[in-house]
């Protein structure tokens, strides 16, 4: 990787957003992450090694981090700034497909949950490792997510759940998105979840943490 | 500088010294004496009954169940299950209003409303009514801070209205009597949001630190007008900082912004005589539990197993400084008899250690059968020896 990648890759992996930040102390004065992407741009480097080679790895080692509990929820999102500042200057080659995301990965909350925040989370991490994400939003019914599916051929699903009440929810929309397209991978997460109940009621995926939804369908998807 | 003594033996000592004639071994003792006893790793019985409450849908579903047509809200219940409960003095600490309440949007499914602190929230009319969606939060730099810190005055007329009246209340009931110990992070998470108050203390540690002061102060002036007046056995504040994934906050920024404030309020309830501090924070706080324990907070609520705070591994790492309200995990109760006994039987040591109110580990949730709850119930009084007298 040369040596303004790995920058690039330290500033989101540590949640150096701009030159304007003063997180983290010790990089205080420093280009950040938005900065260094504009740079790379002008220096030619293709946008897709940018995504690639240097603002998923730092997404990747901060989500690993938050793995093994090495790091927290304000560290993940202080990565997720910096990544989404580098992404603002990357979108115009997504749209003339000169980078390209891995998959699309479709997000809620199952019908009769208002609780977001694991599922921003995810969401967050996902589209940090190159996932273009289609955030439905909370409460989403079943017929919402097949809908979406439907739109977006191909996709993947993560479902979220906070309440033992609404998590029973997943079991009927999963079986929607399997009747209606039975290679679409569902991956689902909350509070109250397990591996048993993700079993039980047909999900391809049970992930405690958004690093391992991001590590499952990447692998999936490649 | 004098560092002072946490440990489980000096702050028995000290209420021996303050409370020495209230525990009178030869008469029956009230509730609050047996509180403070089970507190104290004293031999007690019957145990104090203490559970967390319902969710809203929880007792209209029971009712289908077979619970009786009167049992339509919380303190009806505790009377049907023989469940026990404290008092609270009512002092405010929290923001005085900064707006009025207003409804934005309705339909037929949800509402959308401005509450009095100026946070936009919906909330559905159906199913189970927990958590609201927060939209919009009102504080989002310095200037929209300013007016919350001048509605966090100790001084607000209005705080102390109640605690007067109350009192005679209070005393009479035979019940511990807990003070309110506000919060320090999880209100300026409601005004602020989860995502920005997550990262606040990075990108300006200043306001950060001057809101968490600011609270600090309320509770801490609040409690040294309060606390002369009244003898409390336990101190209560609230905070629900944190997740599955642990605190929404740095554990690092917690215990150096929050830390001091614990220390000064535990410090300030030892001085009036109560050595039980506790606040109610739900998920996983394993990573922010020293800064709890080291400055005093010693005691945790509701200890929820599934998000990882278990109490035996607690009592594991922690011996006697860590006392426990809760710790029984709901999803045994949602998953049948079988599982509520091998979850009862689970924490029984720790149970037996002293210094642990099991009860379940957050707000029973409705797809918990009527009929594992009351066998959840009859497990506790016949294994753990708790008190209260059912009406079924």
């Amino acid at each position: 990787m040369s040596e303004l990648l790995e920058q690039i890759a330290t500033c989101i992996e540590r949640g150096k957003v701009n030159a304007a930040s003063p997180y983290p102390p010790d990089m205080r004065g420093q280009e950040g992450a938005d900065e260094l992407v504009k740079k790379a741009i002008e220096q030619g480097v293709p946008a897709g090694d940018i995504l690639s080679q240097a603002m998923i790895v730092g997404m990747g080692r901060i989500g690993k981090k938050f793995s093994n509990n090495e790091v927290f929820v304000p560290d993940v999102l202080m990565a997720a700034k910096a990544m989404q500042a580098g992404m603002n200057h990357l979108r115009p080659f997504f749209d003339s497909g000169e980078a390209v995301h891995k998959g699309t990965f479709i997000i809620g909350t199952v019908q009769g949950d208002l609780h977001d925040i694991g599922k921003n989370l995810v969401a967050m991490v996902m589209e940090g490792g190159g996932f273009k994400v289609i955030d439905l939003g909370v409460d989403v019914s079943a017929e919402k997510f097949a809908q979406a599916v439907k739109d977006n051929p191909g996709a993947s699903v993560g479902l979220s759940a906070l309440l033992t009440t609404t998590m029973v929810n997943m079991e009927k929309t999963v079986k929607l998105l399997k009747e209606q397209a039975p290679d679409t991978k569902v991956v689902v997460g909350g509070a109250p979840l397990t591996q048993e109940f993700a079993n039980k009621i047909g999900a391809d995926a049970y992930s405690p943490d958004p690093q391992g939804a991001l590590d499952y369908l990447t692998a999936a998807v490649s | 500088m004098e560092v002072e003594d946490f440990s489980a033996e000096a702050l028995q000592k000290r209420l021996d010294m303050a409370d020495d004639s209230e525990c009178g071994a030869e008469q029956a003792l009230t509730l609050r004496e047996r509180f403070r006893r089970a507190m104290f790793y004293q031999e007690v019985a019957p145990l104090p009954n203490f559970e967390f409450g319902y969710w809203d849908r929880t007792l209209a579903v029971w009712r289908t169940q077979g619970l009786p047509d009167w049992v339509t809200d919380e303190a009806a219940a505790y009377r049907y299950f023989g469940i026990e409960n404290w008092v609270v003095v009512p002092v405010d600490l929290g923001p005085a209003p900064v707006c009025e309440h207003t409804v934005l949007e309705e339909t037929d499914d949800r509402i959308v409303y401005r509450d009095t602190l100026g946070v936009v929230a919906q909330v559905n009319k159906h199913g189970d009514q927990s958590i609201p969606h927060f939209l919009d939060f009102p504080v989002k730099d310095r200037a929209t801070w300013a007016p919350y810190k001048a509605a966090l005055d100790p001084d607000t007329p209005g705080r102390y209205a109640h605690v007067d009246a109350a009192l005679p209340r209070l005393l009479a009931s035979g019940a511990p009597i807990i003070a309110p110990g506000g919060s320090l992070v999880g209100i300026p998470r409601n005004l602020i949001g989860f995502e920005h108050v997550a990262v606040l203390p990075y990108e300006d540690p200043e306001l950060f630190q001057e809101i968490v002061d600011t609270f600090g102060h309320l509770i801490c002036t609040a409690l040294e007008r309060v606390l002369p007046r009244i003898q409390v056995d336990a101190c209560m504040g609230w905070e629900d900082i944190c997740f599955n994934q642990g605190p929404v906050v740095n554990p690092r920024v917690f215990a150096e912004v929050a830390g001091p404030w614990y220390r000064r309020i535990s410090e300030l309830l030892v001085r009036h005589g109560c050595c039980v501090y506790t606040t109610d924070t739900d998920g996983n706080l394993l990573p922010i539990v020293e800064t709890f324990l080291d400055n005093g907070l010693n005691t945790l609520f509701p200890v929820e197993v599934h998000a990882g705070t278990d109490p035996v591994v607690l009592r594991e790492r922690y011996g006697r400084r860590v006392r426990l309200w809760g710790g029984v995990d709901k999803m045994a109760l949602i998953a049948g008899k079988d599982a509520i006994d091998a979850e009862l039987q689970r924490i029984r040591p720790c149970v037996e250690q002293g210094g642990f109110l099991p009860g379940v580990d957050h707000r029973v949730p409705a797809d918990v059968p009527l009929d594992h709850y009351k066998h959840y119930m009859d497990r506790k009084r016949e294994w753990f020896g708790v008190g209260g007298e059912p009406l079924y």
